[in-house]
């Protein structure tokens, strides 16, 4: 298979073409998703026309409904939530409708359909309302939930989430859209449930999401030769691929969970409990997480980073279970 | 209020089943308030008697492939739609033979078989999908109408106007359906919801609203086939609101609960009655010699005989196995632990 060096925001963009100019079920909508203010979707009316790409009015919630409603028709709409914080206002279509609507109708309907949110965790400056990680809030309803950390898996997990039959939420980290990697070209998908191990080691595991994958690798090489340290990207957060986090926890004894959310119920509160009970007798140290504080992210420059999981916060949490 | 049609029009055919159709949702609705007195049924029932020319008339204007969506008083819609009385007296019961295998219950319907996608237990939240569902058909070139009953209450919801905003910018056929039966639970529509007629809203979308007698069978009927007609025409949505009433509370615990502060007068109660639209069309079917007093009986023994058919059926229906509780909530549950389990 041929790749191409792309960024993140360039792949996901691809795996857009590439899904509408594929699945003619696929169609996408959100707010000016034809001038593709996010980036995402830019030239793609042009190639794919207006009933492919459309543009809605600001109705979050009832755009989303009419999605759930078109992919209970048999489409595959890909909704594109503007804003970060949009996940908020769309958590009742998605938790109570489209996650709820194939068990209550006997499996009379499916709901094939994928949110996603361009701009996860802000780009610094935006404040309270423009700089969300919402991600976990979908985990409760157990609303299946992508963070992809590389341009290949921006790809492919997103291709995977759109041409799955159940709900899926797709976060793009916007700390990791200017981040250049290798792409498979083509059809390349990444199956959801699958955890990466970035980079191998034997005296921790750092199991790292979304933007946090960079910097935990940033770490693992500033303590090459100290502490030897394994980072492991779970990929999706639910569905979870415990079964690899857990086998690194069997060889370090040690966890870090590192994630750019608030830290009550986030995806490391699942992750941490899960290797307490299955990872028990494994851990020869307390699982730590690395996370945001459980505050609203401020203007202010200096504020926001304080608030925010950062490489120094990782070393030390990785020197704390290590105990050196 | 819109003028009231001839009889003329409509063979005798059509005339007796609007009544028996009608007959079949009274005495369904019965036959469920029964049920759960019997505990035989693990919920409430939200019963329609009153209303029952809105979901007749309306439904009588549709395809087999046309859409509805209704609310917790959705099996009336789906009875009127033409969904099987058995699978759906069992879906109200929880048993195994349900139209949604005992899942949804009585309000969480859905038959896509009979055009019924969805009844929803959250008001208003069904109509983007209503409205999305025939969008879809919309962009492949369908002509396939939906109609999306909501009450008085859910007229204040937000999400209708966002709903109709959209069907209105993008011409969708969907006819939006006020049954306006005076309450929300126990609270009128006079005290929560501003404005003379909530069909006033929708000309501010540049959708034409009507404001009719939800209690005549025939003028619900053309009213909503003309809005039906229109729509799929190309008109784009249209709204219509019934004015109706429930002789019952909003669910069926309400008489024992708010036994000590009711929210209604007998004399209102009462005062629907006297217009009663299953006698009042029966009245008018005689008087008008389209059909006689023996033929209309004969209808009402069916209804009534089809229930009983229907609740036999759900009664020899088994409840599913506890265990089966954790599937079908995904496409395929093929990872380890999904849905998370309640104990690990």
């Amino acid at each position: 298979m041929t790749t191409t060096e792309q960024s993140y925001l360039e792949a996901v963009r691809a795996a857009h073409d590439e899904l509408l100019a594929t699945h003619d079920d696929v169609f996408v909508v959100g707010e000016d998703v034809r001038k593709s203010l996010n980036n995402t979707t830019a030239g793609l009316v042009e190639t794919h026309g207006e009933d492919r790409v459309v543009d809605a009015p600001i109705s979050e919630p009832g755009f989303v409904g009419m999605a759930i409603g078109a992919a209970m028709a048999g489409r595959r709409p890909i909704v594109e939530l503007q804003i970060n914080t949009l996940p908020l206002l769309v958590v009742e279509q998605v938790l109570n409708h489209a996650q709820k609507i194939r068990f209550m109708s006997g499996g009379a309907h499916s709901v094939p359909i994928t949110v996603t949110d361009p701009s996860m965790g802000g780009p610094g400056g935006a404040a309270g309302h423009h700089s969300d990680s919402a991600y976990p809030l979908f985990l409760n309803y157990g609303v299946k939930t992508a963070v992809p950390a590389t341009p290949a898996d921006a790809k492919g997990v997103f291709t995977a989430a759109v041409l799955d039959d159940d709900p899926v939420m797709v976060f793009f980290p916007v700390d990791l859209h200017s981040t250049v990697g290798p792409v498979p070209d083509g059809d390349h998908r990444v199956p959801l449930g699958e955890a990466a191990v970035r980079r191998e080691g034997v005296d921790v595991t750092v199991c790292a999401i979304g933007s946090m994958v960079p910097v935990a690798l940033d770490v693992a090489t500033d303590l090459a030769g100290d502490v030897d340290v394994e980072v492991v990207d779970p990929r999706t957060v639910w569905p979870l691929d415990e079964a690899t986090i857990l086998e690194s926890v069997s060889r370090t004894g040690r966890l870090v969970v590192a994630e750019d959310a608030n830290r009550v119920c986030g995806a490391g509160a699942e992750i941490a409990a899960i290797a307490a009970n299955r990872g028990f007798t494994d851990l020869e140290a307390p699982v730590k997480r690395v996370t945001r504080a459980g505050v609203p992210i401020s203007q202010s420059p200096a504020e926001e980073r304080y608030v925010k999981p950062d490489a120094e916060t990782l070393h030390r949490a990785v020197r704390d279970v290590v105990g050196r | 209020m819109s003028q009231r049609g001839t009889l003329s029009e409509y063979d005798a055919e059509f005339l007796v089943a609007l009544y028996e159709r009608m007959w079949l949702i009274r005495a369904a609705g019965r036959a469920m308030a029964d049920l759960v007195e019997r505990g035989e049924s693990p919920g409430s029932a939200h019963r329609y008697e009153g209303q029952e020319a809105v979901a007749v008339g309306a439904c009588a204007a549709l395809e087999p492939d046309d859409l509805v969506a209704g609310t917790h008083r959705g099996h009336a819609h789906a009875i009127a739609k033409g969904v099987d009385l058995g699978p759906m007296m069992a879906e109200f019961c929880g048993r195994t033979d349900g139209l949604c295998s005992g899942r949804g219950g009585e309000m969480h319907m859905f038959d896509p078989a009979h055009g019924v996608l969805e009844t929803t237990g959250i008001v208003a939240a069904h109509l983007p999908h209503l409205a999305g569902a025939i969008w879809a058909d919309h962009l492949d070139g369908g002509a396939t109408v939906g109609v999306g009953f909501f009450g008085d209450g859910a007229a204040n919801q937000g999400i209708l106007y966002e709903t109709m905003n959209m069907a209105s910018i993008w011409d969708l056929p969907v006819v939006f359906l006020c049954e306006n039966n005076q309450y929300a639970a126990t609270t009128s529509r006079e005290y929560s919801t501003a404005g003379d007629r909530i069909s006033d809203r929708s000309a501010g979308f540049d959708v034409p609203g009507e404001t009719i007698d939800g209690q005549d069978v025939v003028t619900v009927h053309e009213t909503v086939r003309a809005a039906v007609e229109a729509a799929r025409a190309g008109g784009g949505p249209r709204f219509v609101e019934c004015e109706t009433y429930r002789y019952g509370g909003h669910y069926s615990a309400e008489e024992r609960l708010l036994e000590d502060r009711q929210y209604r007068t007998d004399d209102e109660i009462a005062g629907w009655q006297r217009r009663d639209p299953v006698r009042r069309f029966a009245d008018r079917l005689v008087s008008a010699e389209r059909l006689t007093r023996d033929d209309l009986d004969a209808a009402e023994r069916r209804a009534r005989s089809s229930v009983d058919v229907a609740v036999e059926f759900a009664l020899a229906s088994e409840f599913p196995p506890g265990e089966r509780a954790v599937d079908g909530v995904y496409a395929d549950q093929d990872y380890d632990y999904l849905p998370a389990p309640s104990y690990r």
